[in-house]
């Protein structure tokens, strides 16, 4: 009981979270731009929302622009015409169209209803190439020390150019790993006429390729002031451990990519606003100015970034030796091919060793 | 004329039923045929430190006089050869009624006993009965450290932070706020001193507790009004805590056993009557807490201790000379996990000599060196640093007290010191092969001084003023590199035009203000008055900090050519009522406040390790008001006091650039605008050894920018904030309870006080924050983060040896 109350106190020292209902006013609809293009090929994607309201959860839907004319026109006066995709609000450039060094570019939109907007111009700077990767697990304590997830930290290492300010972002790209299934447990369905969850042993396939999109990754970015002319490492992303992903190999492609001044400011803005804790160290919260300008309408706000960037991408190999805790994976009772996403034959650039 | 000195002990007995003892009568002086203008000369001290006691009044009834005692606890009175009533009283201490015969010049020492050590039926709470309606002080509330300790204790610790809080115009923006505010000032607008030396973050635990050792403190005044100008420095108030001195007499202990911390204090004479010591210290076991008692992963990883230790040694080297030596110490170490770290201490050093060279002139002069340190310490396995920041401040101060005759009393002085603060420095740990730069932002470094005098002239017997004067002059120092921005644009990085050397001890920026003050006391009944003020103030640094209250990690700026120092007026007026016999004392006060030069920041503020401060903040303007009732009932089973306050605190930014203006340019609430403030405070005595104590506070939530729309950013949705302050958390309320049993034994050990206390009796989850944050798997939305969001139970035992 003592004990408890104890508890209960230091829990109240040290404070409680919960969500919280309140009333905003009727939110605006303010045009939102959020892309980037680099040097690498195309294509490359542009996504153009209306905000809304932010309110509870089920109100203040933000909903994408459809049918807008979208362009990207650099300082000598080359034009790249975006295609919609099959995704509402979504519009790509073509295959063959990169960002070239040097050069400065800016969006232009024009949206179905006729308003124009346009983007503060942006320039790629160079990136230096990543020299290696070091791998280190890292444990994230739970309630239950048995039950503590895990996960493989990156550390990027590279050498930072010392005549120049250096904004860097990292981005996961495309994963692939080995994904491995029993399909000798393989039962039949519950609802099969003859024998219910009978055993069905499949001869194929207990090894695949998983090709993954890793979400919901924090925003990833450093600026050279702490170590600028330096050999470096910084860890620039974690990647959890799901029981799957690290059992044999997993590769992922690690994009290290230049940004501008200000671009890095509106991220960091960003990645302040999605890391805030409400706590006494938390800055208030801050217009995250972005570079879309309304060519109709000067007093009229609009929201995100257009950036451009350079980039220099590099597999990375994981392999279970390299963590020093797994997670316990659930089995898969059947045929690795049946796992979304899985093929049988590796990537044509698989090279683990 | 020689004088003959008589000195008297009069020694207060136990007793259970009166409220003041009455005395055998006691003649004064030598007979050598005095009829007329016999000097007499009162001190009134604390029998067990022997302590002067300033401000205790002395009422002679045959002739309807009263007086208070000044800083040296004496009041000076020209009687006829005759017999006379004195009605001695001081707040937290018991009253006694002396009858005297005036023969001859003489001395005569009060002895007064601290109420709640051993007279129990009655608390007496507030400074003598009359003083807020016959004094020109506005504003000046003192606490005795009898009156908070009869407050529910917050968290089972005594508070007196906490404690001023519950008065009207003081007000804190949350439950772990170390800093608070006054009239609508920011919380660096407060200058909290120590024995005379200025502490620059007196907090525990982030501001949970206040980092002073209740047993070490004798008195505590705040000036929030018309400050004195022996005072300045700082905009909005003055705190001034004395420093308990050790008893000359004898030996004794007490010590506090409390639910997260306990302190242990010890005074008594070294030299009888010539040198006295006291020492008192307090530690946490918040971190043994941490470690044994719970599986949280996060809270096992965890560490947090603290202590502060204080002492005093007084050497009287006669009855009209002490010098004293007093120290503070207050550390803090807390982590959320291994490997990161967070210190932070403070250390002042003070000496004083208090001096009395006639009855007409005292001194008092304070030496002082006080430090502030901050560091931060990060050991993630690589690339590990640390960062230190931190403040010294060392001066000299002192004043002339003239006492003319009975109507005028003149106070002069001066004092200088010198200021230097490191703003922020990043340390590598090479050791463990840290790719971390290291980088030191310029140290500062200022001289302020200040000369002084003030002028109280009872005009007559209903009217009074008190008027006088600061003079401050203030140089900001090399050495330093200073940039120079190209004019007629915003500074940033971008429009540096030059940068400009200047050698040690160059004067780079100078200011000097003139700071006058006045108050006018008007009596308007036998027991009403009315007083008006005026007060300037200047403060030549800020509190660079981008959270709406006081963390160890905020640094100070000294006032350069960018940063133009803070001024503050004030304009108040107050009306004062005493009814029922002194049993109720009510006010109502009102103020205007323009404050110039205080700082805003600009959207997404970079503020730590940062080079160009000039090029991340915006000056502004402010301006606060208010209305502020009270009524105090200060006798009787039932005590307490009801204050309400109604205030605005509001800011305005206007700027030739577009990309400065706060809000376009209008007034908005500043972070700690908390319009309606109401604090309840009860204190019932059921018996001898049963006291129930109560204090409700309710207020408006403080204000909170709200985002005007959601949008998506890759995968996530974030918040769009255009103009700040417009919104507002949930109003603010919470009750404590305690019961204060005391333990009479006849065995010392025994005998003490446990106190149980319920904090937050109904469990409300007061927001200290609203947030907005897209959290993973969770659509955005708000969150709600609170300090104490439970009942908060605690116990600690006190006794004294």
């Amino acid at each position: 009981m003592i004990r408890s109350i104890f508890y209960l106190m230091i829990l109240a020292l040290l404070g409680c979270i919960d969500p919280f209902e309140f009333e905003t006013e009727s939110g605006e609809l303010l045009v939102t731009v959020e892309g980037f293009i680099t040097t690498a090929p195309g294509p490359h994607f542009v996504r153009l929302s209306r905000s809304d309201r932010y309110g509870s959860v089920f109100e203040g839907v933000v909903l994408p622009i459809s049918r807008a004319n979208v362009i990207i026109r650099d300082n000598l006066g080359n034009i790249e015409f975006l295609q919609e995709t099959e995704t509402d609000g979504t519009y790509k450039t073509s295959d063959a169209f990169s960002a070239e060094l040097g050069r400065s570019y800016t969006i232009q939109i024009r949206t179905a209803g006729g308003d124009n907007y346009i983007s503060l111009p942006e320039m790629a700077h160079p990136v230096p190439e990543i020299d290696s990767f070091t791998v280190q697990t890292v444990v994230i304590p739970t309630e239950n020390s048995l039950l503590n997830s895990s996960g493989a930290q990156i550390i990027g290492h590279f050498k930072d150019p010392a005549d120049e300010k250096n904004y860097y972002q990292w981005l996961a790209g495309e994963s692939v790993y080995t994904l491995l299934t029993n399909p000798e447990l393989f039962t039949l369905p519950r609802t099969d006429p003859v024998n219910p969850l009978g055993s069905a042993p499949k001869d194929c396939c207990s090894k695949c390729f998983r090709y993954e999109t890793l979400r919901n990754m924090p925003i990833s970015i450093a600026d050279d002031i702490s170590f600028n002319g330096n050999a470096t490492r910084l860890p620039i992303m974690t990647i959890l451990d799901n029981g799957h992903r690290f059992r044999e190999i997993f590769r992922v492609d690690i994009h290290q990519m230049s940004l501008s001044e200000r671009a890095y400011r509106f991220l960091l803005l960003a990645k302040q606003q999605l890391e805030t804790q409400g706590n006494i160290f938390d800055p208030p919260p801050a217009n995250i100015r972005g570079n879309i300008l309304s060519l109709d309408d000067p007093e009229e706000v609009s929201l995100g970034y257009f950036y451009v960037s350079d980039v220099r991408t590099k597999h990375l190999y994981i392999r279970s030796s390299d963590l020093e805790l797994l997670q316990t994976p659930n089995l898969i009772p059947d045929d690795c091919r049946e796992v979304e996403d899985s093929f049988i034959d590796p990537p044509s650039d698989w090279d683990p060793n | 004329m020689k004088k003959i000195i008589l000195q008297l002990f009069l020694i207060v007995l136990f007793s259970h039923m009166l409220l003041s003892q009455e005395m055998e009568r006691v003649s004064i002086g030598k007979d050598i045929g005095q009829v007329k203008d016999i000097d007499i000369r009162v001190r009134v001290v604390d029998e067990i430190t022997a302590e002067s006691l300033v401000g205790a009044t002395i009422i002679i009834e045959e002739l309807n006089l009263v007086e208070s005692t000044n800083v040296n606890g004496t009041v000076e009175f020209k009687l006829d050869r005759a017999e006379y009533t004195l009605k001695v009283s001081y707040l937290g201490y018991g009253s006694i009624t002396i009858p005297i015969t005036a023969i001859g010049d003489g001395r005569l020492t009060v002895r007064l006993l601290e109420e709640g050590i051993q007279l129990d039926n009655i608390t007496i709470y507030g400074r003598d009965p009359d003083r807020n309606i016959r004094s020109t002080d506005m504003g000046a509330v003192s606490i005795s450290m009898a009156a908070i300790k009869e407050l529910p204790p917050f968290m089972g610790e005594i508070d007196i932070i906490k404690a001023m809080t519950t008065l009207p115009g003081v007000s804190q923006v949350g439950e772990a706020s170390a800093g608070f505010n006054v009239r609508g000032g920011g919380p660096d607008q407060n200058l909290i001193m120590f024995a005379g030396a200025p502490i620059y973050n007196p907090s525990h635990l982030f501001g949970l507790f206040t980092a002073f050792n209740p047993s070490s403190i004798r008195n505590v005044t705040l000036y929030k009004a018309v400050i004195p100008a022996k005072f300045g420095g700082r905009g909005s108030s003055i705190l001034d805590i004395s420093a308990k001195k050790g008893n000359f007499g004898g030996w004794s202990a007490d010590g506090i056993l409390g639910t997260f911390s306990s302190s242990v204090n010890v005074e008594g004479p070294i030299i009888k009557d010539k040198l006295s010591l006291y020492m008192g210290g307090r530690m946490s076991y918040v971190n043994w807490m941490l470690k044994s008692i719970t599986s949280n992963p996060e809270l096992r990883n965890s560490r947090a201790n603290f202590y502060d230790l204080n002492g005093t040694l007084s050497y009287a080297i006669n009855n009209n000379n002490i010098v004293s030596y007093s120290f503070y110490d207050s550390y803090d170490d807390f982590s959320f996990s291994a490997d990161n770290n967070v210190e932070w201490a403070n250390r002042s050093h003070s000496l004083k000599w208090e001096a009395t060279f006639s009855s007409k002139l005292e001194a008092d002069i304070v030496a002082y060196h006080t430090d502030y340190d901050y560091t931060l310490l990060d050991s993630a396995g690589f690339n590990n640093f640390s960062i230190n920041s931190g403040v010294q401040d060392q001066g000299i101060k002192g004043f002339l007290l003239y006492k003319l005759n009975d109507k005028h009393t003149l106070t002069f002085g001066g004092d200088t010191k010198w200021l230097s603060v490191n703003p922020g420095e990043r340390i590598p740990d090479l050791e463990s092969g840290s790719a971390i730069l290291p980088k030191t932002v310029q140290s500062e470094q200022a001289n302020e001084s200040a000369i002084h005098f003030q002028h109280e002239f009872d005009i007559s017997s209903n009217i009074a003023i008190s008027y006088g004067a600061r003079y401050n002059m203030y140089r900001y120092l090399g050495p330093r590199r200073v940039n120079e921005y190209e004019p007629f644009r915003p500074l940033n990085t971008g429009s540096i035009i030059n940068t400009i050397e200047y050698g040690s001890g160059d004067v780079i920026a100078s200011y000097n203000g003139f700071a006058p003050r006045a108050s006018l006391r008007l009596t308007t009944g036998p027991k009403s008055s009315l007083k008006i003020g005026y007060n300037k103030m200047f403060q030549f640094m800020h509190l660079i900090s981008n959270t709406a209250t006081i963390a160890p990690t905020d640094f100070w700026k000294m006032a350069d050519q960018y940063f133009l120092p803070q001024e503050v007026d004030q304009y108040s007026i107050g009306l004062y009522k005493n009814l029922k016999g002194n049993i109720y004392e009510t006010s109502i006060e009102a103020y205007y406040k323009d404050i110039r030069n205080v700082i805003e920041y600009k959207d997404g503020a970079e503020l730590i390790l940062q080079d160009n401060l000039e090029t991340q903040l915006v000056p502004g303007t402010g301006r606060a008001y208010g209305v502020e009732l009270f009524l105090r009932k200060n006798v009787g089973r039932l005590t307490g006091w009801v204050g309400y306050t109604y205030s605005r605190s509001l800011r305005r930014v206007i700027s030739p650039f577009e990309e400065e203006i706060i809000n376009n340019g209008d007034w908005f609430a500043s972070n700690f605008d908390k319009p309606h403030d109401i604090n309840v405070i009860g204190n019932y005595k059921f018996n001898t050894y049963l006291t129930f104590s109560a204090n409700f506070n309710y207020s408006t939530g403080r204000p909170v920018t709200l985002p005007e729309a959601k949008y998506n950013f890759g995968s996530r949705e974030l918040a769009f904030f255009d103009q700040r302050n417009l919104g507002r958390i949930p109003d603010f309320h919470r009750l404590d309870v305690s019961m204060t049993i005391d333990t009479k034994s006849k065995k010392k050990l025994l005998s003490g006080e446990l106190t149980l206390s319920i904090l937050n009796v109904y469990g409300r989850r007061n927001p200290f924050s609203i947030f907005f944050a897209n959290k993973e798997r969770i659509l955005p939305q708000a969150f709600r983060l609170s300090i104490i969001g439970v009942p908060v139970p605690t116990i600690s035992y006190s006794l004294k040896i």
